[in-house]
């Protein structure tokens, strides 16, 4: 499928030239190893260096924050990056007329450190090919290929939106949702007691470094100050202890209740590997059976808990006897 | 000083014979089967062997991330101010010449033309046993930056693995001390010495990054306005995971928490990579943007540092090139300067 | 029988964020009408239940809360018109998470008490008090003082 990339820096290059782009946001070979960073197309050059790949796991739609408004700029989404950029318009985070979507349907990425441990050691990796089940390297001259299905990210396993939902253009062919149940790991952690789930989260909340990275690669947290920086007043102690820890990853979850969708960057970012997933997951799968709600896919919607419907569940509202 | 040979078998014996009576820090396996750097109850749990790097450096050894300065207190007296009780000794074993070498910097930053005491009372607690570099990681280049494999700079004792055991070579008069008495040792034989010396020039040749850093600091000032610098740091989100992982990166904040009775003044970590780091109370921000921070961060490290301490503020261990999100290289980014447009 | 003086019974902490025109007019009715009931609530009155951030609890369980109460008027009675409602996704989401991170849910009560339900607002405090009495102490969260 590198025709995929030839086709991408194809439509790449004429929006560049047609549309009168800054730029462009799209993928380029890392700088070490197999993986993949963003890159800013801006000329001829550059679109040679723009790569496509299961290895583009970047949810590039964050780098919008940044736009300056005169600027109209470019950038490659796929699925779940297609649907942050829907959550924005639909929090008037994003100005939809100063971007120009470039759709890539997506059938997973795949874990660059996991890849590399696969693969020989070698002084030159190149990715020849990819499909459904494989990906091709040559290294060092040497022809070997990985099964992707022990590469893979856990959360594409269950996408339900592989195609994008929103673009100007799209590269590749359409595709169908993932099969795999996509909160079968938030209801086996719920088969755990209150104890046990607490001293599971204890042990990631110490682990916290309040390093913030999360926060920074998400592309839906965007407040010019966030909150748990503000001095007045300060919700979260300077110290980084296990409950100013819990309170931040707390304060984080329900500030994307109903809006993460779910690319995972969170924990991808996070140097400590806490599971961020899994708490944001918890909480779209609330909005779903409380609210038939879920992010990122109408562009004229109302993010959730901006919104509310009369007959709203209330089993866990008190009432007295009188 | 001498060198000094312990059998593969009588490794850990040796080891917890060194750390007796202290706090034991070092590199861990977690149940994810990550490499974690935390206090560990045995040596048995250290992760030694393998080329493994822990995400976080070792600096939290000597600088914690919250840090207790002194307390007070408002009694029926009035108000007094206390100083913290001393640590317990702690001793590190299992890091590498790179972390040992960003626990030396910070010796000197935090002792030079300044008065930190306490810095230096807890310091003096704290005992380093590192393991030499056998297999340098794609990612580092210590070797650019005045460190290399078997660096011994920042350690007490440097194990460095042989056939059938290890070179355990005495960095200091703390090495020295912890060695006295210890039955399982023996004089290093001549084979043994080549051996190790074998491996690690073995190791330094292996390493892939390098950086061209001789007269840097000069160069880099000359780029400074350059239109390099919008490039390179347009992909950067300002997390800060550079800052919490570099072995020499040492910017705090301080904060007091405090009731009526009582309280602590605290020292944190802190990142010059958030915006928050330099604005002024006026609101005023002297570096507004990512471009900014990030050049300044280059600046701290190779320019300035280097013009005060005569070191580069980098020891090349390569945790920031593997765990930023976006793959900024610092080592690409320095070597890039020199082709910058001024 | 000797007297035990080492034996304390656990009195609860508990902060109720009361609604200025609906609960807390009806908190105020039954201190008025002279009802009996626990006195481990604390209440500090916001103008509306929609009014009250999620980091309002949290930081409540940090500084000492072993219980959370969230009194607001009943739906379609907002004053705001619709604030209760927002505070009702919000609650319920909280709730979902808190319970998801192994913190009993139940340390967060949310309830409709109108201005004129003294009575109502006396009984809730009766359940809410004894509920988090069973529950103990709260040490989830709790900042820890350094000095």
């Amino acid at each position: 499928m590198v025709e995929l990339q030839e086709k991408l820096r194809g439509v790449v290059a004429d929006l560049l030239e047609n549309e009168k782009l800054s730029y462009v946001i799209g993928y380029q070979a890392a700088s070490f190893g197999v993986g993949t960073r963003p890159l800013f197309i801006r000329s001829k050059e550059d679109v040679k260096k723009l790569v496509f790949s299961p290895l583009c796991s970047a949810n590039l739609v964050r780098y919008l924050k940044y736009r300056k408004p005169e600027e109209s700029v470019g950038v490659v989404v796929k699925g779940c990056d297609s649907r942050a950029v829907v959550q924005l318009i639909q929090e008037s985070g994003v100005n939809r007329e100063k971007v120009k979507l470039i759709g890539v349907s997506c059938a997973g990425v795949v874990e660059a450190e996991k890849v590399q441990n696969m693969l020989p050691e070698g002084s030159s990796f190149e990715l020849v090919g990819f499909d459904e089940k494989k990906l091709d390297f040559v290294v060092d001259n040497k022809k070997i290929s990985v099964n992707r299905s022990e590469v893979s990210l856990e959360r594409c396993s269950c996408c339900e939106y592989q195609t994008p939902v929103v673009y100007d253009v799209l590269v590749g062919e359409k595709r169908d949702a993932a099969e795999k149940y996509r909160y079968s790991e938030v209801e086996d952690f719920e088969k755990h007691s209150l104890e046990e789930r607490w001293e599971f989260w204890t042990a990631q909340f110490e682990k916290c470094i309040r390093c913030y990275a999360c926060r920074n690669a998400c592309p839906l947290c965007y407040c010019p100050q966030c909150m748990a920086e503000l001095l007045e007043p300060q919700w979260l102690l300077r110290s980084v202890d296990s409950s100013e820890c819990g309170g931040w990853n707390i304060m984080r979850a329900m500030h994307l209740a109903g809006r993460c969708i779910g690319c995972g960057e969170c924990e991808r970012a996070c140097p400590v590997d806490i599971p961020l997933m899994l708490l944001n997951k918890k909480l779209e799968k609330s909005c779903l059976s409380r609210f038939d709600h879920k992010a990122g896919l109408d562009p004229k919607g109302k993010p959730v808990l901006a919104a509310f419907n009369p007959n709203d569940p209330e089993e866990f509202v008190m009432s007295g006897e009188c | 000083m001498k060198e000094l040979f312990i059998c593969t078998k009588d490794l850990e014996q040796f080891l917890n014979f060194c750390c007796r009576d202290a706090k034991l820090l070092g590199p861990v396996r977690d149940n994810q089967g990550v490499v974690r750097f935390c206090q560990a109850s045995s040596v048995s749990e250290l992760v030694l062997e393998d080329a493994a790097k822990s995400n976080m450096s070792a600096k939290k050894a000597v600088l914690a991330q919250t840090e207790v300065l002194f307390s007070f207190a408002n009694g029926d007296d009035g108000p007094s101010v206390s100083d913290v009780e001393e640590k317990d000794r702690v001793v590190v074993v299992g890091l590498r010449p790179c972390d040992a070498r960003g626990i030396w910097e910070l010796d000197r930053v935090f002792s030079e033309n300044v008065d930190e005491g306490l810095y230096a009372r807890r310091r003096k607690n704290v005992a380093l046993i590192g393991m030499s570099c056998i297999k340098p990681d794609v990612t580092c280049f210590c070797s650019s930056v005045g460190g290399s494999p078997g660096g011994q700079q920042g350690l007490d004792l440097l194990l460095s693995k042989v056939d059938d055991g290890f070179v355990v070579s005495i960095c200091s008069d703390v090495g020295e001390k912890l060695v006295t008495e210890a039955s399982m040792i023996s004089d290093a034989l001549k084979e043994a010495l080549n051996k190790r010396d074998e491996t690690l020039k073995n190791a330094e040749e292996s390493i892939k990054k390098s950086v061209k850093t001789q007269g840097v600091e000069k160069h880099l000032e000359s780029v400074f306005n350059s239109k390099y610098w919008e490039k390179v740091s347009e992909s950067c989100i300002g997390c800060g995971v550079c800052t919490f992982v570099c072995p020499t990166c040492y910017c705090f904040d301080m904060q007091d928490e405090s009731d009526r009775q009582g309280g602590v003044r605290l020292r944190i970590w802190d990142s010059c990579m958030y915006p928050e780091y330099s604005v002024h109370a006026s609101g005023y921000n002297p570096r507004p943007d990512r471009l900014n921070r990030l050049r300044n961060r280059v600046f701290h490290k190779f320019v300035w540092m280097k013009n005060e301490y005569d070191f580069f503020g980098c020891t090349g261990c390569g945790r920031c090139v593997r765990l930023c999100p976006v793959n900024i290289d610092i080592a690409e980014l320095v070597n890039g300067c020199w082709e910058a447009k001024k | 029988m000797s007297d035990d003086t080492s034996c304390e019974v656990f009195e609860p902490n508990i902060v109720a964020f009361l609604c200025n025109w609906c609960s807390y007019a009806g908190a105020d009715l039954a201190g008025t009408s002279r009802l009996q009931y626990p006195a481990n609530v604390r209440v500090i009155r916001v103008m509306c239940s929609g009014r009250v951030n999620p980091m309002f609890v949290i930081n409540a369980f940090m500084e000492g809360a072993d219980g959370v109460l969230i009194g607001g008027c009943h739906p379609a009675d907002c004053h705001y018109d619709q604030g209760n409602y927002f505070a009702r996704r919000r609650m319920a989401l909280l709730r979902d998470l808190l319970e998801f991170i192994g913190i009993d849910p139940k340390r967060l009560s949310v309830t409709w008490v109108s201005a004129s339900e003294g009575g109502n607002f006396a009984e809730v405090v009766r359940s809410v008090t004894e509920q988090v009495k069973i529950l103990g102490p709260m040490q989830q969260l709790r900042r820890e003082k350094k000095w």
